[in-house]
């Protein structure tokens, strides 16, 4: 069994955790998840030979000014940073909390811009800009409608796994 | 020599230019000082003892910057060493912060907590002295090994009957904790919580520089749990370093660890406790519960009529009670019963005893009792045309003829415990042309080799002694090896006999391998006692047979017969 834990970063509201969409309900109460401000959720990825299981990450309270505890990114096998398209200034958060993840992780990056059902008030230079960071992915999806979710979770966890195939050479 | 000369000399020595000499000497120098460095170390040290004390300052210095820069290294390396150093005085300073955080998540606002405290005040000790001294009854339910920087699960391993919850989220949200806590507290970066309250368990960590070894326990869980935790932990730290360093995702090289995990399923029940507390509770029952509880005397009593009852109940041959006990208003009955007498049940209802509350264990056994042997007898000969008659452990046939004795026939016949000598004299012969006397020799011997291989003798638990009720299937397998031993020497098969132990999978593997062992030569030994040629029959212990179905039958001796072909046995012949 190959077990992946992936990280989930962004703005307030982005819409991290609509993504996941099931909650936590193991036996750890609200008041720990509040308290230590992660939400932890599994998913399953079946591919025709083999079963990937993730275990999504979802770091709450990030932003461009308040951070994010850096420990939460270990050991991860990749990480998600989220943005909501119809609210620009969250691309500046994005790109923040990028940053800072690099720094603690070499792990691949996956950018979401996220509420594709809504109108995007990005603009065309802001996209450009995109290209300078070296995202392994870019990706729009709509946690609302269901476009493009699972197909993030298939991508990541087929590069990832393929990551950890014991002799990759 | 000319003054010039001398000068030269002398210039060359010690003038300007000495360092051609110098040099010439420094070229030299290292094979000089190398021959006598130990020992002008040695002389020096033994002189004034300087010599450590210009190092040491040095060594250190040297040490920590090296530690300095590759910290996770010296840590990874040191570990085996100092790690009990360590988690000592970790420990010291968690468990400090640990009653802390407990207060505030767990008791201050739980009905248990206060009712705790009031329970501490009121016997003047402190809340944490009040919490040990309780009752330490605890059960691991789940032992979980987790990967550190990532929080994934390496493997788990459930109790018996727990209700698990997710382990892999477990896993991961103790290392969000741990992650939320290590920032909390940035002074102490090697620290870990070894106890983390949830609603209904208590988990408890052991923590190593790349992996975190938990118990989830219901109830207390005694500090020795914590130590042990710490060892296994500290074992698989050592024997799956590299798997545990190189680790990116693929968990299965940790399927290996599933017996260290395993001696981890601790749990105690501890009864002395229980016996202090048991007036107190009673007489609090008494006040509270009259009524209650007189009905329990009531269905206790009820039991009791049911337990004489069964006492005195007329026996019936093929059934023998071995014993009645009772057990919180249920009753076990043990009893030995032959395959072909009445039902346990049957007979319980034809003595009117009501079987709700009545737990039977039957064990096999072959009843020498004369209407068992003739109720065996009138199975096998029921739809012939054959009468018969039995004295003692002769089985006399009349009537019929010698070709409706088939070898079938004859060999269940023989196959009846207490059956040791089967009389056909009375049976009118004919003439069978079709089959020669080797052909049937072979059906006989064929059939005689299956009915060995049926047959079965149980043991106790941790017996390897034959119990008196195995005894006639002893007589029976030594009244099939004779017999087949006599074909087998009229067919000029050389044959040899098999016989193999087995013991059930409960309890030490290895000593139950020793047991089926033990109860495979304790068989031989009666067989040959019983005139079996020694060097037909040969012992094996198997070990363990995991029939948890049926635990009793897999406590067992069987039979198998080897027979070798021409060929086999010129091949055994050359080895
Ligand atoms: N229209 C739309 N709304 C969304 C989408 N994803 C999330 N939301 C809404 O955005 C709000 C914040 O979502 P949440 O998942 O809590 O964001 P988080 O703070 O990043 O975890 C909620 O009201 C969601 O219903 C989306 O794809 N489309
Ligand atoms: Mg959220």
């Amino acid at each position: 069994m190959i077990s992946l834990k992936i990280c989930l970063i962004g703005g307030s509201a982005v819409g991290k955790t609509s993504l996941v969409r099931r909650f936590v309900d193991g036996i750890f109460s609200e008041k720990y998840l509040t308290t230590i401000g992660v939400k932890i959720d599994k998913k399953q990825i079946d591919f025709d030979e083999s079963a990937v299981q993730l275990l999504v990450w979802d770091i709450e309270g990030t932003d461009k000014f308040s951070g994010f505890n850096p420990r939460y990114l270990n050991g991860a096998a990749a990480y998600i940073v989220v943005l909501d398209q119809s609210r620009p200034d969250t691309l500046e958060d994005a790109i923040s909390l990028y940053q800072q993840a690099k720094v603690v992780s070499q792990s691949p990056a996956y950018l979401v811009i996220n509420k594709s059902d809504l109108p995007s008030k990005l603009t065309q230079i802001q996209l450009d800009s995109l290209a300078d960071f070296e995202f392994s992915h870019v990706i729009t999806t709509s946690a609302k409608a269901g476009d493009n979710v699972e197909k993030l979770f298939e991508l990541i966890a087929k590069q990832a796994s393929m990551e950890c195939e014991p002799n990759g050479e | 020599m000319p003054n010039s000369d001398i000068k030269n000399v002398q210039s060359l020595l010690l003038g300007e230019n000495n360092e051609l000499i110098t040099d010439a000497v420094r070229k030299d120098a290292r094979n000089i000082v190398g021959e006598v460095v130990t020992e002008a170390i040695h002389d020096r040290q033994a002189k004034d003892g300087s010599l450590v004390k210009t190092i040491a300052p040095m060594m250190e210095n040297a040490i920590s910057q090296s530690i300095e820069n590759n910290k996770a290294t010296f840590v990874d390396a040191m570990y085996p060493v100092v790690g009990s150093l360590v988690r000592k005085s970790v420990s010291v300073f968690f468990n400090s912060f640990l009653e802390k955080l407990n207060h505030l998540i767990e008791y201050s606002l739980t009905l248990k907590g206060i009712k705790w405290r009031i329970a501490a005040w009121r016997q003047g000790v402190s809340f944490t002295q009040y919490i040990l001294k309780q009752t330490f009854v605890y059960r691991v339910e789940d032992v979980l090994l987790i990967h550190k920087t990532s929080g994934t699960l390496l493997l788990d391993v459930a109790a018996e009957q727990s209700e698990c919850n997710d382990p892999e989220l477990t896993s991961a949200m103790l290392t969000a904790i741990n992650d939320f806590m290590m920032d909390s507290f940035k002074h102490n970066e090697e620290v870990i919580l070894d106890t983390i309250k949830t609603q209904e368990l208590t988990l408890v960590l052991a923590n190593s520089p790349k992996a975190i070894l938990v118990a989830a326990v219901s109830g207390i869980p005694p500090v020795e749990l914590q130590t042990h935790l710490q060892q296994t932990l500290d074992d698989i730290h050592q024997l799956y370093f590299t798997e545990l360093d190189e680790f990116v995702g693929d968990t299965a090289p940790f399927i290996k660890t599933e017996s260290h995990l395993r001696s981890c399923l601790l749990s105690e029940l501890n009864q002395s406790e229980q016996e202090k507390k048991a007036p107190w509770l009673a007489i609090a029952l008494l006040a509270i519960l009259m009524l209650p509880l007189s009905y329990l005397g009531f269905q206790q009593w009820k039991t009791q009529q049911v337990v004489n009852a069964l006492m005195a109940m007329p026996t019936t041959p093929g059934l023998h009670l071995e014993s009645v006990e009772t057990d919180s208003g249920n009753i076990l009955l043990t009893i030995m019963r032959d395959p072909v007498a009445v039902h346990t049940k049957s007979w319980l209802a034809s003595n009117e005893l009501d079987l709700a509350n009545i737990v039977i264990i039957e064990k096999r056994f072959a009843s020498l009792a004369p209407e068992v042997i003739h109720l065996k007898a009138q199975k096998i000969l029921g739809n012939t045309e054959f009468k018969f008659h039995i004295e003692g452990n002769e089985l006399r046939l009349t009537g019929g003829n010698s070709r409706q004795l088939s070898n079938q026939l004859l060999s269940e016949l023989n196959s009846i415990p207490g059956i040791n000598q089967l009389n056909t004299a009375a049976v009118r012969p004919i003439r069978q042309p079709q089959m020669s006397e080797n052909q049937a020799a072979t059906l006989l011997f064929d059939q005689l080799k299956k009915e060995l291989a049926s047959l079965t003798i149980t043991f106790d638990k941790q017996s390897a002694d034959i119990a008196s009720n195995m005894l006639p299937f002893v007589v029976s397998a030594k009244v099939h090896i004779l017999n087949l031993i006599q074909l087998a020497k009229q067919l000029s098969v050389p044959i040899g006999i098999v016989i193999s132990g087995y013991s059930d999978s409960t309890g030490n593997q290895a000593q139950n391998l020793a047991l089926s062992q033990q109860r495979a030569e304790q068989v031989k030994l009666s067989l040959v006692a019983e005139g079996v040629p020694n060097n037909m029959l040969h012992a094996v212990g198997i070990g363990e047979v995991p029939f948890a179905q049926v635990e009793f039958e897999a406590r067992a001796v069987m039979f198998s017969l080897i027979s070798l072909s021409p060929q086999n046995q010129a091949r055994n012949a050359n080895d």
